[in-house]
């Protein structure tokens, strides 16, 4: 052998030698090669799926409540409402490729728990499996809420299995849902020592548990998972509704999981805070309450408006449920340091603190701007919203008075209407007139045995007790009511001269009171007709389709085996 | 070419990177030019034009569909979406017409139903139905230059152009009330189904009644495509070479005033205001005017 051949082997040796042991995992960074092998990595992946964007569905917070017959946004539609849903509406293909993210991410941690299982204790290791399953179980919740039957699996992918997977039936689906939650239940604390974060919970497996329950029709696992959250004891309701919503109560008993928000840690409520405040601090007004919501309030005797005597269409706030004004400004109170009147006349309020008379642009005698319904949101919004238009009020995604209302209903449609559903919604409604259920003289007390009576009090109860917290558009699908909620069509006032009409005839601010259906729906198309609202936007469900999302047109492309939803 | 393999999004991956594509790119280009004199006056002309096709051939099962494609058989980017066959003019033609969403009024877009998932027209308007509707591309490039010098003045003038386009409307150009100030912009003003015009008018009406939800106009389709050829005139200078040898050689070389423009103008089919060579959101092509003195000392 000679030195060139020596060389050359020693170099091709040398060269093979590297490419055997070539390591893939870059040691400086992280990549799942090379994490999941400590207690940190674990928390650090499952605190991702916290983020907002698996927890929302369209562009807002509460964004599919815009949709909805309960908010008022100027002129806009959206395509739950306006009847354009299609395989392309970024609404649902941007909720369909969040849930699917937070799925993969879910079940690529799952898959990484056994091969942990030297490295890290094996309580621990049970309770990321189930925190991560508790999470996939709401991913595939909201999946099958939506879409009905969807890709469902729950180990990673290949590549090539994308392309032949087709749906499994919802029913299916949620059998694996309820395994999941349930063995989040079992294997989740009840709390954290740590305020930090808002994580899965023992209650929050039973409550979650409950909602899909809820939302698909299966009433006894819904009444049991309800009930076995109550008997945790753990949960109480917030004494003050209207305090309940504002950052000053991020520590009740009250709320079971929810997203923090902390305008000091960089995460906030939508950069759109002025879209929610009235114009005269300095807001846009762009969203409001709609009368169609606001009619649905029941009066102090518990009764609706329309046939309750207490009602007067000229003082309408006066008489109402406690919430009604705790959710809306009401007409001449102050609110952010002005006096909030949106009446067509009047064109300077009073700032309140300094006590002189400024501008009324709340009023459409002085801007078309102002809100388009004349009701501001008051829920989430106070003064910390204004000073820097930066706000941070916790996000609910589950909170106690939900669970009891859940609890409730479930029992009602199973027609098992006890003392325990009386108490669970007398709860609620008592805590809204700032009493003890007992004190029945200070509220309307709910003792009604009537199946169907009853399904409407609970269903306008969660109507007023759950506006603004993203729960309107799924209850209106899972009622099959969006067809008649969402066939109507937005009104409000679009310039002052419909408002002129209704005060030059005497009629401010409700021309006449509407019929209000067994839903808690009302129809203001009467006072329309009479030429007292302008149509804001037209509204249009297809009970022929619309029930469900279409499955996004580019994965239906894609997967020949994936099926479309009847009529898209 | 580099792919970007389409991952159903189930799958919550974002799409690898594959080296797979072939795209097929023919094309052409001449270039003339021609210089002579007519006693004093010295000229030259000179002309370019070229032009390119592309084709996707192999994508590798592959194919991106947006407002622009890349699939198999189609150009590089080329339009896709629905095709129009004019406007419901009445309640029968809709009732009788596949719909693209079930608030359709008269007055709206009335789509061809192309095919559905067998394969065929299914009477329901839906991605099935959006097809190919031409390259998106410039074609048929072309500048012309001339440059003439007559005693001590010259001129240069230089045209440039695109022969063929098809481009989109933005937004801008044609939604009616953006941002609820009540306005309709002017290239549809006039053109419109209206409950306010005659029989007659909404016959001829050329787009849809106006409404602000975000379904069935706005949807992408041939309606909102249009010729975007067009010729600029790029720049003309005419300068004047002062050539007085005493007055020249006591002061400095040579000096020489001129007075140039550049994009004075171009002739296209944009609505007014709007360039063929700029967006919404870019900085506006302006014209600028520029009068010189140029010294050599």
């Amino acid at each position: 052998m000679n030195l060139k051949t020596f060389i050359i082997t020693i170099v091709t040796i040398i060269f093979f030698q590297g490419c055997v042991n070539l390591d893939l995992d870059p040691p400086s960074e992280a990549s799942s090669g090379n994490w999941y092998r400590n207690e940190t990595q674990f928390e650090m992946s499952l605190l991702e799926l916290y983020r907002r964007t698996y927890w929302y569905v369209g562009s807002y917070y509460y964004g599919d409540d815009l949709a909805t017959d309960d908010f008022s946004s100027r002129t806009y539609s959206y395509a739950q409402s306006a009847g354009t849903l299609s395989g392309t509406t970024s609404t649902v293909t941007d909720l369909w490729t969040r849930m699917y993210t937070g799925v993969a991410y879910s079940n690529e941690i799952l898959s990484k728990i056994e091969p942990a299982s030297s490295l890290i204790s094996q309580v621990k290791l049970i309770q990321f499996e189930a925190e991560a399953r508790f999470l996939r179980a709401c991913m595939y919740s909201t999946l099958i809420s939506y879409f009905g039957d969807v890709v469902f699996y729950t180990e990673p992918l290949t590549i090539e299995e994308t392309y032949t997977l087709g749906r499994t039936d919802k029913a299916t689906i949620l059998q694996a849902i309820y395994a999941d939650f349930d063995f989040a239940g079992e294997n989740l604390p009840e709390s954290y020592s740590n305020n930090e974060y808002s994580r899965a919970t023992k209650g929050a497996a039973l409550a979650m548990k409950a909602r899909i329950a809820l939302y698909q029709g299966d009433w006894q696992t819904a009444r049991d998972a309800a009930k076995a959250c109550m008997n945790l004891g753990t949960y109480s309701l917030h004494p003050n509704y209207r305090d309940l919503f504002l950052p000053a109560s991020d520590n009740t008993d009250e709320v079971i999981i929810k997203r923090i928000l902390s305008v000091e840690l960089g995460s906030s409520w939508d950069d759109n805070t002025p879209y929610f405040v009235t114009r005269t601090p300095g807001g846009n007004a762009v969203f409001g309450m709609s009368w169609d919501l606001f009619c649905s309030y029941l009066c102090t005797d518990g009764l609706p408006i329309d046939e309750s005597p207490l009602f007067d269409p000229k003082n309408p706030f006066k008489n109402r449920d406690p919430r009604l004004a705790m959710n809306t400004v009401e007409f001449g109170t102050e609110w952010l340091g002005y006096i909030y009147q949106p009446h067509p006349d009047s064109l300077k309020v009073l700032n309140v603190k300094t006590g002189k008379y400024v501008t009324n642009n709340d009023s459409k005698g002085v801007t078309q701007h102002s809100v388009y319904s004349g009701l501001i949101w008051k829920k989430w919004i106070d003064e910390t919203w204004t000073d820097d238009w930066k706000a941070d009020p916790d996000m609910f995604i589950m909170r106690y008075a939900d669970v009891l209302l859940m609890y409730a209903e479930a029992k009602i449609e199973l027609n098992e209407i006890d003392q325990s559903v009386f108490d669970a919604m007398n709860m609620v409604r008592a805590r809204a007139y700032g009493v003890d259920k007992s004190q029945i003289t200070e509220y309307p007390e709910i003792k009604i045995t009537d199946q169907n009576r009853m399904r409407t009090i609970v269903r306008m109860e969660r109507r007023m007790e759950l506006c603004f917290e993203g729960r309107r558009y799924m209850d209106l699908i899972r009622w099959r009511v969006a067809e008649i909620a969402l066939n109507y069509a937005k009104y409000g006032w679009y310039t002052s001269t419909v408002m002129r009409k209704i005060v030059d005839d005497g009629l401010w601010p409700l021309p006449e009171i509407p019929q209000i259906d067994e839903n808690g729906i009302p129809d203001l198309t009467p006072i329309y007709e009479k030429g007292y609202y302008s149509l804001l936007s037209d509204w249009k469900f297809d009970a022929s389709k619309n029930y469900l999302f279409p499955i996004p047109s580019s994965e239906i492309l894609i997967n020949g085996n994936l099926t479309q939803n009847p009529n898209y | 070419m580099l792919l970007k393999v389409d991952v159903p999004d189930f799958a919550g991956l974002s799409d690898p990177n594959q080296n797979a594509g072939k795209m097929k790119t023919i094309g052409w280009e001449i270039d003339l030019k021609w210089n002579d004199h007519i006693g004093d006056l010295k000229y030259s002309v000179s002309a370019n034009l070229s032009d390119y096709k592309s084709k996707m051939v192999d994508l590798k099962g592959t194919e991106f569909l947006g407002e622009q494609v890349k699939k198999e058989g189609s150009e590089f980017n080329e339009w896709y979406g629905y095709k129009t066959m004019g406007l419901f003019q009445t309640q029968e033609d809709l009732d009788n017409s596949a719909v693209i969403s079930a608030n359709q009024k008269v007055g709206d877009i009335k789509y061809r139903d192309i095919s559905g998932p067998e394969g065929s027209p299914d009477g329901i308007i839906n991605s099935y139905d959006r097809t190919l509707l031409g390259g998106s591309l410039p074609r048929y490039l072309y500048g012309l230059n001339l440059d003439i010098q007559y005693k001590n003045f010259d001129l240069s003038v230089m045209f440039q152009g695109v022969g063929k386009q098809v481009s989109k409307m933005q937004g801008l150009m044609y939604y009616a009330k953006p941002g609820d100030k009540g306005n309709i912009p002017k290239i549809i003003d006039g053109k419109y189904w209206s409950h306010y015009n005659t029989e007659e008018e909404n016959l001829n009406a050329k787009y849809p009644r106006l409404e602000e939800t975000s379904g069935s106009a706005y949807t992408f389709s041939d309606m909102w495509l249009f010729d975007g050829a067009y010729l600029r005139l790029k720049n003309i200078t005419l300068g004047y070479n002062f050539s007085d040898k005493i007055f020249r050689q006591k002061y400095f070389k040579s000096l020489r005033v001129y007075a140039s423009i550049t994009d004075l103008f171009s002739i296209d089919h944009y609505p007014k205001g709007w360039d063929p060579e700029a967006n919404s959101s870019t900085y506006p092509i302006t014209a600028s005017y520029v009068f010189g003195i140029s010294i050599n000392l």
